[in-house]
């Protein structure tokens, strides 16, 4: 990703902080510009899309921490958003658990189950987790619909209280998006920091090489299962947020086609690119409503445009932006 | 000069091949050790199993009073054994520096949560590898090339970052394959220069050559393998004259036939 730098120097060395500083400063601007979303949506539907942006965001760029980072396949991505979605509105309808609680505990529960998977499946080379995640994600849907005295069943848990903060319910749309978009922030940072240091980097040489990066020390079954935790973790944090928000849940929001769709939202967005997730989101949040309007040829217009952004753009929309960034730096670095 | 690795009726098979037989040898802490042999004669199987990326089918390997054979191959680089490969094993999606930080993995501090969070120390270590990585890539004049893709480096740069990248893991034992292979006549001169000064520094080396000048230039003994089997071992003016050498090397023994 970095510009070849022809004579490198001593002002050089500090390269990575220059690209630290430049990744968060885009981010904060990304952050700070979507603040003004509950002032431009026209109406609140358009800006509980925001909402869902930042929900979406956390998903994607967790799935792709896991996938495009560390090189480890999870097809059951949703079915910890859905963990994470029923945990915390479990304990707020059954337990009368504050959401405050059962959102780390949603983080909590989904990084348990990643862990009792991943141990087995990931001390293994090859792809044992997608075979695992995918026996997961059928395993967990048939829970969602069967533990009915939990769930509610197929006919899906309701009644699941909103988030309060100091007494005032954030159940208005415009204080849900703040919420919401705070949380998403604080996730976001987190993975930033994650792949721009010692861990990121040794997952990185991992999703490669496995075998060197075990002769350099890195142990690598601790460090798969470690970000399969952390990623359906995540996963489980934007599920709680889901479900406090939509005060419900079913089944199907959770399903493998979920999974399966996060997955190709990663890929469009970029593979292993931390930006990618962003535009990742837009799509995933953006598509149903274009192509609603096409109707039955839905299915068909998505499968043709996913076609062909891989043959034109094999690693994902986001290589658009980095082509201008990378020119603009050029132009920048030539005065 | 006390020992700081025993290996002890080492044995490697696949299948029907005796990759290695019965090979027992004592390395000396602060030696250079060098492995030779024709080609096929096991030595980068032996690297393979004294850096755990193979299982022995027997023997033991010692290494500071304790049995390394069956623990698992990044618990030995934390102990200070460190190897390069012959066929590399570069992180091309990684730039040359990050490779090279990522050789300091076990010398560097920085957990998942810590480094999530940027508890303070975070930038302070990221600060402190980058300079190190970017200090031992001058040395071996691989700076120029620190912020390019290490997949775009040639056969001979991506040998000298892993000579860079196993130093930065500050080993006690530094294990070559074949560390000059591929690379142009100037640069085989920075590598020896490399590793002699590394162990004057202390640091004990292996090293697996085919180029006998280097071999002769810079080891204090030599073990001989051929068909899996050592051979000879001594100093290097011994091993030179030793007539069971010269054959393996110049006459065609019959099991060649
Ligand atoms: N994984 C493997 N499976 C089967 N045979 C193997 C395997 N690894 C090595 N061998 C065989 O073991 C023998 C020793 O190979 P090795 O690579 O250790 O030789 P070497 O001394 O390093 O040779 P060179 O000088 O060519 O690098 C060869 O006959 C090789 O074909
Ligand atoms: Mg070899």
């Amino acid at each position: 990703m970095n510009a070849p730098v022809k004579h490198a120097s001593v002002q050089d060395r500090s390269a990575l902080k220059r690209e630290r500083r430049r990744s968060l400063m885009l981010l904060a601007a990304i952050w700070l510009g979507f603040l003004v979303w509950p002032a431009i949506a026209p109406n609140n539907y358009i800006l509980a899309l925001g909402s869902f942006f930042g929900i979406y965001l956390i998903l994607i760029a967790s799935l792709n921490l896991l996938m495009g980072f560390a090189g480890q396949i999870s097809l059951a991505h949703g079915a910890f958003f859905g963990l994470g979605a029923y945990t915390s509105g479990v304990l707020a309808v059954k337990a009368d658990v504050s959401p405050w609680i059962g959102l780390p505990s949603a983080f909590l529960v989904c990084a348990v189950v990643a862990t009792l998977v991943g141990v087995p499946a990931l001390r293994l080379k090859g792809h044992y987790l997608a075979m695992a995640t995918l026996g997961l994600n059928a395993i967990m849907t048939v829970l969602f619909n069967e533990l009915v005295f939990l769930t509610g069943g197929p006919n899906g848990l309701i009644g699941v209280p909103g988030f309060t903060l100091f007494g005032v319910s954030l159940a208005n749309e415009t204080a849900f998006f703040y919420f919401a978009w705070t949380i998403a922030g604080l996730v976001m940072l987190a993975i930033l920091n994650l792949i721009q240091s010692r861990p990121g980097r040794a997952l990185r040489s991992l999703a490669g090489n496995e075998i060197g990066a075990a002769c350099l020390g890195i142990n690598v079954t601790a460090y798969k299962v470690v970000v399969f935790a952390i990623s359906a973790g995540f996963a489980g944090v934007a599920g709680s947020l889901y479900v406090h928000k939509n005060n419900f849940a079913s089944p199907e929001t959770f399903s493998f086609f979920i999974s399966v769709l996060l997955v190709v939202m990663v890929a469009l967005g970029g593979w292993g690119r931390y930006w990618g997730a962003f535009i990742g989101a837009a799509i995933y949040v953006a598509a149903p409503e274009v192509f609603r309007t096409l109707e039955d040829m839905e299915l068909f217009m998505f499968g043709l445009i996913m076609i062909l952004v891989m043959l034109f753009f094999p690693s994902g929309l986001v290589s658009l932006f980095e082509r201008a960034g990378g020119a603009l730096r050029r132009r920048e670095r030539a005065r | 000069m006390s020992p700081l690795m025993e290996v002890r009726g080492l044995s490697r098979r696949f299948g029907g091949l005796e990759a290695l037989r019965d090979v027992s040898f004592v390395l000396k802490e602060g030696e250079i050790k060098a492995i030779i042999g024709p080609n096929g004669a096991g030595k980068t199987t032996l690297f393979n199993v004294l850096s755990g990326v193979t299982p022995p089918s027997s023997g033991d390997v010692f290494y500071r009073d304790g049995r390394i054979d069956a623990i698992p191959v990044d618990r030995r680089v934390a102990a200070g054994m460190v190897r390069t490969f012959q066929n590399l094993q570069i992180f091309k999606e990684l730039t040359v520096l990050e490779n090279a930080m990522v050789g300091a993995h076990v010398a560097s501090t920085g957990g998942f949560l810590a480094s999530m969070l940027r508890l303070p120390g975070i930038a302070r270590e990221e600060a402190r590898l980058e300079a190190l990585a970017y200090d031992q890539l001058d040395r071996l004049g691989l700076a120029e090339r620190a912020y390019h893709k290490a997949g775009d480096l040639s056969f001979g740069e991506c040998k000298v970052l892993e000579i860079a990248r196993a130093l930065l893991s500050e080993p006690s034992l530094l294990m070559l394959d074949e560390p000059i292979a591929g690379l142009p006549q100037d640069e085989i001169g920075r590598v020896a220069e490399t590793i002699r000064k590394v162990n004057a520094q202390g640091i004990t080396v292996v090293l697996v050559e085919h180029n006998m000048r280097m071999v002769m230039a810079l080891a204090h003994s030599i073990l001989v393998l051929n068909h899996g089997r050592p051979i000879a071992e001594g100093t290097p003016a011994e091993v030179q004259q030793d007539p069971a050498v010269l054959e393996a090397y110049l006459g065609r023994d019959d099991d060649d036939a």
